[in-house]
């Protein structure tokens, strides 16, 4: 008769904080609650927009608040991890070859960061004229 | 075994992921100059915000982009509840019904404000 | 050339005896050059020979000796001593079943690289008297998912490997990419009914620590992203192909 009785260790609940990597995977996938909680607010915000001017006003007030204004830069703290995880897996996820040969990750993920930095150059203009 | 579904849920992430990584820096640092004061008063104004959502095309973008970084958000979050502790089949049904329900809910506020400024 | 004691201790466990692992540890006289494995060797050979642990090439190619050292998945071969302190702690591969000492469970792995169908499904022969044509571009595109030494160094990494038992994991994964990519190949939509499902693709969330811990660089974490992708369009694009989801 066999003797095997195979032991299963269990995983405990904090699996991710034993090891930093796994830390850094939780953080990574934790902004997008502050992502979701931008977007829902943004949604709020059209919808102070639909209704009027005063609305909208009341809208931006609670934008330039201190919370406001807290909320926000936690926000971009969030959303710049998230970029730049994503910039760093992205050539990962859709290697490309260009004339036979491999296009090197680190030119992927540059020209991301280009693209990002020109969306921001253009919002910024556009605010400013 | 046979072909998930999950595709469905899968493509608005990367789209909605990708949208949000190259936007929202620069969205971001817009509407944060803009709440400090350091853009110019009108940059967040009524009459200009209002103007770019009754464009059909702006309706469209803001619609695109506010879509898919809901629908990622709400697909990442369901997969970090399922990591942080529901693993029964009922407790993933349930977080899986309740994020991408907030999603849809989301969604649809969208389309009416967006249909209500227009 | 100098040698120090270092102890290792070692998660053991007896099926018979036991009732769940014990931590034993042994004072083992080191070289400076020395691996994990020598030492394991040394205390079968001289302290203990009740040990239990896989090995055999002693060079990284035969993907026998994986186990955890200081927590963090490694080959016994290929982890050296010099870069460890004076105590250096030892244990079976994370996230599979222990069946001795050191020694894991591979049947479920086993069954998981064969539902994948790991070899080639081509779309035709090649014409009598010759050989199946592939100019250097065509191997590069597989080539690197093509050096899995099946190690399992991943599934122990892979915190999903871990919470959802039934996950097909990352080297066999990667191992149906590698066919998949082969322009010899016409088997995709075979091991899309696998690799596709439920328990394929689907239950990775890129944590990527899988291709951390590779020993062979192979990646598993890009070839399942890539996956993901491919299957996506293919779901999007040829919505009447067979096996839908129940």
């Amino acid at each position: 008769m066999s003797m095997a009785r195979p032991y299963t260790r269990p995983v405990p609940r904090t699996w991710w904080l034993r090891k930093s990597n796994y830390l850094h995977y939780m953080l990574r996938e934790l902004t997008c609650v502050l992502i979701g909680a931008w977007s829902g607010w943004l949604v709020f915000g059209l919808v102070a927009l639909a209704r009027g001017a005063a609305a909208w006003q009341q809208f931006v007030t609670g934008l330039t608040s201190t919370a406001g204004i807290v909320f926000q830069v936690a926000v971009l703290v969030g959303a710049l991890y998230h970029s730049a995880t994503w910039f760093a897996l992205a050539p990962r996820t859709m290697p490309l070859r260009l004339g036979g040969r491999r296009v090197p990750a680190v030119w992927i993920t540059l020209g991301h960061y280009l693209a990002a930095a020109l969306v921001a150059v253009v919002l910024l203009f556009l605010g400013v004229i | 075994m046979a072909r998930s579904h999950k595709p469905l849920l899968w493509l608005p992430f990367a789209a909605g992921g990708t949208i949000a990584a190259l936007l929202l820096p620069g969205l971001l640092l817009f509407t944060l100059l803009a709440s400090l004061g350091v853009l110019p008063a009108d940059a967040l104004s009524y009459s200009r915000v209002s103007a770019l959502a009754s464009h059909w095309i702006g309706a469209v973008v803001l619609f695109i982009v506010l879509t898919s970084m809901l629908w990622h958000a709400a697909h990442r979050l369901r997969m970090t509840i399922q990591d942080l502790g529901a693993r029964t089949p009922p407790a993933r049904q349930w977080v899986a019904r309740t994020c991408y329900g907030l999603a849809a809910v989301g969604t649809l506020i969208l389309l009416i404000a967006l249909a209500g400024v227009s | 050339m100098t040698e120090r004691t270092v102890r290792i201790e070692v998660l053991r466990y007896r099926p018979e005896t036991d009732e769940r692992p014990e931590w034993q540890g042994y004072d083992v006289p080191c070289r400076e050059d020395w691996v994990v494995l020598d030492a394991l060797n040394y205390i079968k050979d001289h302290l203990d020979g009740t040990l239990s642990y896989r090995w055999s090439c002693h060079m990284a190619v035969c993907g026998s000796c994986g186990l955890m050292v200081e927590g963090e998945p490694k080959l016994g071969c290929k982890t050296f001593l010099r870069d460890y302190g004076e105590r250096v702690r030892v244990e079976p591969l994370e996230n599979l079943a222990i069946e001795r000492d050191l020694i894991v469970d591979m049947s479920d792995f086993g069954d998981k690289l064969a539902a994948v169908q790991p070899y080639l499904m081509p779309r035709g022969t090649p014409p009598d008297g010759e050989t199946y044509r592939q100019t250097p571009a065509q191997l590069d595109r597989f080539r690197q998912y093509s050096m899995c030494i099946n190690c399992l160094l991943c599934y122990a990494a892979c915190p999903q490997v871990g919470l959802n038992p039934g996950y097909i994991g990352p080297a066999a994964l990667a191992l149906a990419h590698r066919y998949d990519l082969d322009s010899r190949d016409a088997g995709h939509d075979r091991r899309a009914e696998v690799t596709a499902s439920e328990q394929g693709v689907w239950e990775c969330t890129f944590v990527g620590e899988c291709s951390e811990v590779c020993p062979k660089s192979v990646d598993p974490a890009g070839a399942i992203q890539q996956m993901k992708l491919a299957c996506s369009l293919d779901y999007v694009l040829h919505p009447l192909r067979k096996g839908e989801a129940s």
